[in-house]
């Protein structure tokens, strides 16, 4: 049985106050609060056995490593992927995305080639093919959506053509909520020749994924968009894409030899993890995946939609309340952005924190789908398994005091 | 502070009925061509804030301004009330007064009557995330002026 209010406990940061006011986090696509459990454990790590990985043969060392590449296992089976050297540890999905850009599309791309990129993509899955594209000539495609905000899946098909070598693409829209058909983009892609990149920074901390089941060659995501630390992120990939893919950091621990004249490349993963690694992050990414495993995420997955169902039916009560993306829950995740009158996002944000209340405004990271929507900014309300119906209830009134302090009134426009 | 106190009377005003909003008329007798026409623009990347500003100096003096954007109500009024303060002031003064926002907002200085609408704009130095909302017209002025010079002076 579910139980938000026990959940609740095991966050200290819910405890604490804003402005006087109980905090309202809504701010989730974000990143995530985290449970007590996995703040001990990094605490632990650094009290009682912190020391160097891969390297030492002492006690604290050994057991670091243990731990660390324990968590390594446990990833691979929180996505089913089918061992552990698939699951790379980088600093988070940006830096998973770069990796792949630089250690797979600069050997691999050639100029002529196209990368397939949505309109509603977070810049992290925009910028680093727009870096690449300088330095090796390829294009950049985006697919557009349809009046719902949902992907066009006829110009999809449209545009993937044999010059398509990478399909690269959100599984949920961090401004939209959309749950995008990765399953079907995959195996059309595939059909196509193309190999597909799915960003799941917001999907992998709510929707359980079957990375074989879904074909998928790259997933990338963030641990603290998933109750772990920040500073975590993961790359998978398919053994052979790994394997032939660049390094992107040379160094320490990421070599089976070096003389004066040329260094060996460890195998996968370790030839692309160079340098000493985010230890804490990894051991309490580890203590995360648990704490999920333990409530199960397609538990997490049924709270989140009731909460997303429940708000948008209170939204669609307000006048003024502009929802981008569909208004039926079915397409959506834990995500709802929006406008309210035409007062401006930071406004009502800074009278909601006001309220104790956190969201988001502004572009999130999604210039491109906000000007494809014709705003320059939103308001976004993230949920996560935390969250309950007393929060929403709270959100919705706090809604009707920004309306008062701008006293109903609408720009005049010019 | 209560959140009345940020969105003043004053401040709502300013933004819901913008003074100087819009363009410069050039094609007027007043204006054709008599003095140099300068634009600047700037843009707030965290917020998406934009500030587009059009102003005519004859004589070391900014004898009008016009200003259009898109921004939250803090930026959009102190653009509004920013536009009213600095018409007629000479360049010296305009840059004296752009340095004493900033200090205002700093917390380093106390703002005064010659501040008129702006001192219901200090309350925001409370709140460090939204300066930058507030400053930005007066920078982008800042950067016209420096841009003016530059071009009349290489």
């Amino acid at each position: 049985m579910y139980n938000v209010y026990r959940i609740r406990e095991d966050f200290p940061i819910l405890k604490t106050t804003i402005n006087g006011k109980p905090l309202i986090y809504l701010d989730n696509s974000a990143t995530t609060q985290k449970p007590a459990v996995v703040i001990d454990t990094i605490c632990e790590y650094y009290k009682q056995y912190n020391a160097n990985i891969h390297r030492s043969v002492h006690y604290l060392g050994v057991k670091a490593t243990e731990i660390y590449e324990k968590v390594r296992g446990d990833i691979a089976k929180f996505i089913n992927a089918p061992n552990s050297n698939c699951i790379v540890f980088t600093k988070g999905a940006t830096e998973s995305i770069n990796l792949v850009a630089y250690g797979w599309g600069r050997k691999f791309l050639k100029e002529g080639d196209e990368i397939l990129i949505t309109l509603m993509e977070h810049h992290s899955n925009i910028v680093p093919w727009q870096m690449l594209s300088i330095e090796k000539g390829i294009k950049i495609k985006f697919v557009p959506l349809n009046d719902d905000g949902s992907l066009n899946l006829t110009a999809f098909k449209e545009l993937l053509t044999e010059r398509t070598k990478l399909v690269s693409i959100t599984h949920v829209s961090n401004v939209l909520g959309i749950i995008n058909p990765i399953k079907e983009i995959i195996d059309t892609s595939h059909k196509a020749g193309a190999i597909v990149l799915i960003d799941g920074a917001q999907s992998v901390p709510s929707i359980p994924i079957d990375v074989q089941n879904l074909d998928a060659d790259f997933l990338v995501f963030s641990a603290h968009k998933m109750l772990g630390p920040t500073g975590i992120g993961i790359l998978y990939g398919k053994e052979d894409l790994l394997e032939e893919m660049d390094p992107l950091l040379g160094g320490g621990d990421m070599i089976k030899k070096v003389t004066k004249d040329y260094s060996v490349w460890a195998d996968i993963p370790y030839k692309f993890e160079g340098g000493t690694q985010n230890i804490a992050g990894v051991i309490g990414f580890g203590k995360a995946i648990e704490y999920l495993n333990n409530l199960g995420l397609e538990h997490i997955y049924k709270h989140e939609k009731t909460l997303v169902s429940y708000t948008l039916k209170r939204l669609l009560n307000i006048d003024g309340i502009k929802i981008y993306g569909p208004t039926t829950e079915n397409l959506r995740l834990n995500i709802i952005s929006f406008n309210y009158k035409d007062i401006h996002p930071h406004d009502v944000a800074t009278i909601l924190d006001r309220e104790g209340i956190a969201i988001r405004a502004g572009h999130q990271c999604a210039q491109p789908l906000h000007s494809y929507l014709g705003i320059s900014a939103s308001c976004r309300a993230s949920f996560y398994l935390y969250n309950t119906e007393e929060e929403v209830d709270k959100f919705i009134e706090a809604l009707e005091k920004v309306n008062m302090v701008f006293k109903n009134g609408n720009r005049r426009t010019i | 502070m209560e959140i009345e106190e940020l969105y003043k009377e004053i401040i709502l005003d300013h933004y819901q009925n913008p003074r100087n909003y819009g363009d410069l008329d050039l094609s007027s007798n007043f204006y054709r061509g008599a003095y140099p026409f300068c634009t600047a623009e700037g843009e707030n990347s965290l917020c998406g804030d934009a500030i587009y500003l059009q102003f005519f100096i004859e004589d070391g003096k900014l004898i009008d301004i016009k200003f259009k954007g898109e921004g939250c109500a803090l930026s959009l009024a102190s653009a509004s009330i920013m536009t009213e303060m600095v018409k007629g002031k000479t360049l010296e003064e305009i840059e004296s007064l752009i340095n004493k926002v900033k200090l205002i907002l700093e917390g380093k200085e106390e703002s005064s009557d010659e501040l008129g609408d702006f001192q219901a704009l200090e309350g925001v130095k409370n709140l460090p995330v939204r300066i930058k909302c507030v400053l930005l017209a007066w920078t982008v002025l800042e950067d016209g002026i420096r841009d003016y010079k530059k071009k009349i002076s290489p």
